[in-house]
């Protein structure tokens, strides 16, 4: 059985309970500063991918971005946040596909080069 | 009956907050791919030589991942991580490619610069051997004039400038050996003509010796009348018999 002292300390603690728990989920600012720096990443892959070995990874990394923007505008910050990280991971890749790309195509150039050189010295 | 107060309802109602709140969540399987992924890299020679900081980076999202409070932020983590590793791996790869293509651009340059070489020892040895030549034919025309006074090992005057060009030829080709082979014509006994050949062979032997030339490098022999270029019926064939030969040998 409560008593009229101990109900109120229970609603008290409960109320104080909802109080933390929204502000976990809305406390986290909208990410502007992630999404700006996806979008500068994002551009510096598109700069880096001369030769069109990073289409995939290019394409996934805008999705996620204009998807963490909508979520954003629908104050849906945390979504957003993980979005936006996403898209910047996305687009890391995609530079590195795209530099790898023009290594390995060099590799390839420089072999059949050498080899051509070999077959005219025989 | 005792009643329940506000403290005694509060403690498990904390202690079941704090338990759901460290409870370790059930690992997604991107997670458990991602940590698959960075176990295979972490054993990548090439990944640890060319892509240790992204490799770690990686390694920090998938503790992050782990320790997440929430299914969505592990599944997030989860694909960053995967993500971070691919970087990784493939940062390695061009990497590797921009050592292998310097490599293959060192043996280019080495097999141009061997080519270039072979090419200039071969047209080097082409010149000495026809400056070789040259000398040895020249040579050979000087002793074509080569004469002795009759019955004798003295030169007639004139025929040591053949004698010079042969000493500054062995000087100038130290490998060079000569074998000198004296001839007569058919005048006087045979016996006599042999022993005068292979004086005058002698003779110009010395000579090269007395220039410096070792003595090693000359052989001599005297034929006498027994080989003769030509014949002997007339003046000036007996003249052409009456000579010294030459022959190069390495």
């Amino acid at each position: 059985m409560f008593t009229k002292k101990s109900t109120t300390a229970l609603l008290k603690a409960t109320a104080l309970g909802v109080s933390v728990s929204v502000l976990v989920a809305c406390g986290i600012a909208a990410p502007k500063t992630e999404i700006a720096y996806a979008e500068a990443t994002l551009q510096s892959a598109r700069n880096a991918d001369l030769e069109g070995n990073a289409g995939v990874q290019l394409e996934r990394s805008a999705n996620k971005l204009q998807q963490a923007k909508t979520e954003m505008n629908e104050g849906e910050n945390a979504k957003a946040l993980r979005l936006a990280n996403e898209s910047i991971a996305d687009a890391n890749l995609a530079q590195a596909k795209a530099q790898a790309g023009i290594a390995l195509s060099s590799e390839k150039d420089m072999k059949e080069s050498l080899e051509m050189l070999k077959t005219q010295l025989k | 009956m005792k009643t329940l107060t506000a403290k005694k309802l509060l403690i498990p109602a904390i202690l079941v907050t704090l338990a759901s709140g460290c409870a370790e969540l059930q690992k997604p399987q991107l997670l458990l791919d991602a940590e698959k992924s960075y176990g295979q890299a972490a054993s990548s020679a090439s990944v640890l030589k060319y892509a240790a900081p992204e490799l770690n980076v990686a390694n920090t999202t998938l503790a992050s991942a782990a320790l997440a409070e929430n299914e969505e932020d592990m599944a997030s983590l989860a694909y960053i991580a995967n993500t971070q590793i691919e970087v990784a791996v493939t940062k390695a790869e061009g990497q590797q490619a921009h050592q292998n293509t310097k490599n293959l651009m060192e043996q280019k340059e080495q097999l141009i610069a061997s080519s270039i070489n072979a090419k200039k020892d071969s047209a080097q040895k082409k010149l000495s051997t026809m400056e070789e030549n040259n000398a040895e034919r020249e040579i050979l025309l000087a002793f074509g004039k080569i004469e002795f006074r009759t019955g004798t090992v003295d030169l007639v005057p004139g025929a040591v400038s053949g004698i010079d060009l042969l000493a500054e030829y062995m000087v100038k080709y130290p490998t060079k050996k000569i074998a000198l082979s004296g001839h007569t014509d058919n005048s006087g006994s045979a016996e006599r003509n042999k022993e005068l050949s292979q004086q005058r062979a002698d003779s110009i032997r010395d000579v090269l010796v007395s220039k410096g030339i070792s003595a090693k490098r000359i052989t001599t022999i005297g034929y006498g009348q027994s080989q003769p270029a030509v014949s002997n019926a007339t003046r000036a064939g007996r003249q052409q018999n009456r000579r010294i030969e030459i022959e190069f040998a390495n």
